[in-house]
């Protein structure tokens, strides 16, 4: 049987449970009044422990209230004179307590905190049973007078506890379960005092009315408790997820920090260590091979500008190579004129309309560049494009870089295709891409990065 | 030992008759040597070499040599401190110490940071350069003699540009092979020699060249590059 099936039994056999035990009620002359509000304490605890039983399934403290509920009807059939109804009755008449003492105590994580509220909550199911039970043989009042003593004193002491030991934070989830103590000892206090029947018949039938409507504030305040826990308890999602997703963009942008400072790093190792070498080995063969050429037959000397010509088309490799992974004008000299050289090497004429004067910060500069340079590289390839133009402007706290060609469009993002690497890349460090190609009208690429990475301005700002 | 022809010799030399004095800047031992010697070999006097901007500093201070060669990049920092140095050196020396810039990269955003206040001693060779003995030596005696130099390679990026267009599309072959000759920071006379033609042919094309780019005509060689070269530079493609 599903959760789901298991809860609408209970619900439909508490019910009838219900019924019963008023049915009871009612033919041993008990007034309507009472009747309804004794109905209706048992309904409260039933429903409230089943919706919010269906809400947290794992949470067994809804279980507890439910329990709580069924066992309200339970002392009720002690007034049948069926035998061993009326027996049973009376040794399970406190189970509504039990329950109620665990609801109180689990509440609100389902599990008992400590050893003691555990011992506490078992002692008391095992002290009030068996108190009932020498009722039943002995019909001696003073032993469950004791046992329930005992028991509310234990729960005086423990609820305050905890709530003494609680964070402020768990100190706003405990206050039903104080209010539901306070008023568990007053039901308790007044069924003992009834029970004891040292009252008069009145004063008895408003005091089990007073216990009965403590009793009915009891689930109310659990069921309140548990909507403003779930509040709670969303707002911490949704701040610690904006937290994750703000932790997890600044990890990308330090990603892609660390990326461009490792290709600076290589183009700057490929500078000074072989590029350099092998410029002092060519002009060293040079100066060889001229030597020689004095001295001997020019043919000699012939293999060794093959070797020559190699080692300054390896050179000329390296040197686009080395280009390629770092653009050093870019570091060096800034973003304007880093741009000037893409637009330089496009076989697709392109124009600069603006570009920020002033040094930006480098990973901004470094992604407007790769988006630049990503933009072009399409243009070139698929546009079929007469003209390109790219425009780098400062608005707002933002650089906003616009690259747009007169070709046939249609360009899209794929997932791995470099567009979305693009697209990855500005987001990681607080930007926006957006790609316009609509078929035969060219391609609009727009891309925004605020000029502080470490705070992306506002959406609304400007 | 590799040596000059002596006519060429001849012109490693001041008209005061004594050997133009040279200093050398590069962090890589191997290339500091590699240029000594080509310059050894070619008559200059290497009054020294230095692997950083602050040593070099001192040396261009005490000896005043004729050109400093510079590699782009040295310590400490590795970045631009070569270009640095650069302006340093003609700030307080003025164009009486010729500079030529040494560096890997092929770009004429750094050639026109060292340009950027006249071009007159200047140079940016790309290092590979060097290993052109006659070229490179030719290329260091013109700076010591106040002219220009830029690496044909850079000129060759600047006039490829498919963004060229315009007045330059009007130029014809010949006329282009002038500009960028002359870009390179060549005289009218180098120019002739190159193109097998003879200097009164050259000085035709330049007068075409400037009247068709709309530039005004100067009789320095070193002007010239720079008005070429910013034409180069910022000549954008068809409105």
């Amino acid at each position: 049987m599903s959760g789901r099936h298991l809860r609408w039994a209970i619900g439909a056999g508490g019910l009838v449970l219900g019924l019963g035990a008023e049915w009871v009620q009612a033919n041993a002359g008990i007034g309507g009044e009472r009747i309804l509000i004794d109905f209706l304490v048992g309904q409260a605890y039933l429903l409230g422990g089943l919706f919010t039983w269906s809400r947290e399934p794992a949470n067994r403290t809804w279980r507890c209230m439910t329990a709580a509920g069924a066992g309200w009807y339970v002392g009720t059939f002690a007034a049948l004179p069926i035998s061993p109804i009326r027996e049973a009755a009376v040794v399970l008449a406190d189970l509504d307590a039990i329950f109620l003492i665990a609801l109180v105590l689990v509440y609100p994580s389902g599990r008992f905190t400590s050893g003691l509220d555990r011992r506490v909550a078992i002692g008391a199911a095992i002290g009030l049973t068996a108190s009932n039970v020498v009722l039943l043989l002995t019909d001696l009042p003073a032993i469950p007078l004791v046992v329930g003593l005992t028991v509310t004193a234990a729960m005086g002491v423990l609820v305050p506890r905890r709530w003494l030991r609680a964070s402020p934070v768990q100190r706003r989830g405990l206050g039903p379960a104080l209010v539901a103590t306070g008023l568990t000892l007053l039901a308790i206090a007044i069924a003992i005092g009834t029970r004891l029947g040292r009252v008069t018949p009145e004063v008895e039938s408003t005091l089990l009315a007073a216990r009965d409507l403590a009793l009915l504030g009891i689930p109310l305040g659990f069921v309140v408790g548990y909507f403003q826990l779930a509040a709670d308890r969303y707002r911490r999602l949704v701040a610690t997820q904006r937290a994750t997703e703000e932790e997890l963009r600044r990890s990308q942008a330090r990603i892609v920090h660390a990326g461009d400072a490792a290709r600076r790093r290589l183009e700057r190792d490929l500078h000074d260590g072989a590029q350099q070498r092998l410029v002092a080995a060519l002009i060293g063969l040079r100066v060889t091979r001229a030597e020689m050429a004095e001295r001997s037959d020019p043919a000699q000397v012939a293999p060794l500008d093959t070797t020559i010509a190699e080692l300054a088309t390896s050179l000329a490799e390296l040197r686009e190579l080395a280009q390629g992974i770092h653009p050093v004008v870019l570091t060096e000299i800034g973003l304007g004129a880093a741009l000037a050289t893409l637009a330089d090497r496009s076989p697709v004429p392109t124009t600069i309309a603006r570009a920020p004067e002033r040094r930006l910060d480098p990973t901004v500069e470094a992604t407007a560049y790769y988006v630049v340079a990503e933009a072009l590289t399409n243009v070139a390839k698929y546009a079929a494009a007469t003209a390109a133009a790219v425009d780098a402007s400062i608005d707002h706290g933002r650089l906003r870089i616009v690259v747009r060609d007169d070709g046939v469009g249609g360009a899209a993002s794929r997932p791995g295709g470099g567009l979305a690497g693009l697209a990855d890349r500005v987001r990681a460090v607080g930007g926006t891409l957006l790609v316009d190609s609509p078929r035969g009208s060219g391609t609009h690429i727009t891309a925004t990065i605020p000029l502080d990475p470490d705070q992306p301005p506002d959406e609304d700002a400007g | 030992m590799w040596t000059m022809h002596p006519n060429a010799r001849h012109d490693a030399m001041t008209e005061a008759g004594r050997p133009l004095r040279v200093v050398v800047a590069d962090d890589s031992v191997l290339i500091r040597q590699g240029v000594t010697r080509v310059l050894s070999a070619g008559g200059f006097d290497v009054v020294g070499d230095v692997g950083t901007a602050e040593e070099l500093l001192t040396l261009v201070a005490g000896h005043r040599p004729d050109v400093a060669i510079i590699d782009i990049r040295m310590p400490p920092e590795q970045s631009d401190e070569g270009l640095r140095a650069a302006r340093t050196i003609r700030a307080m020396a003025g164009p009486r110490v010729g500079v030529l810039m040494l560096s890997q990269y092929v770009e004429p955003a750094f050639a026109m940071t060292l340009l950027a206040d006249g071009a007159e001693g200047l140079g940016y060779l790309l290092k590979d350069r060097v290993g052109d003995l006659d070229d490179f030596l030719d290329a260091v005696r013109r700076i010591a003699h106040g002219g220009s130099v830029i690496d044909p390679e850079v000129v060759t990026r600047l006039v490829n540009r498919v963004q060229l267009a315009g007045p330059i599309d009007e130029l014809t072959e010949r006329e282009r092979d002038v500009l960028s000759l002359i870009a390179e920071g060549r005289s009218n006379a180098a120019i002739a020699g190159r193109l097998f033609v003879t200097e009164k042919t050259v000085e035709a094309h330049t007068a075409n060249i400037f009247a068709k780019l709309g530039l005004l005509p100067t009789p320095d060689d070193h002007r010239r590059v720079l008005a070429v070269l910013a034409y180069l530079r910022t000549a954008g493609p068809p409105a």
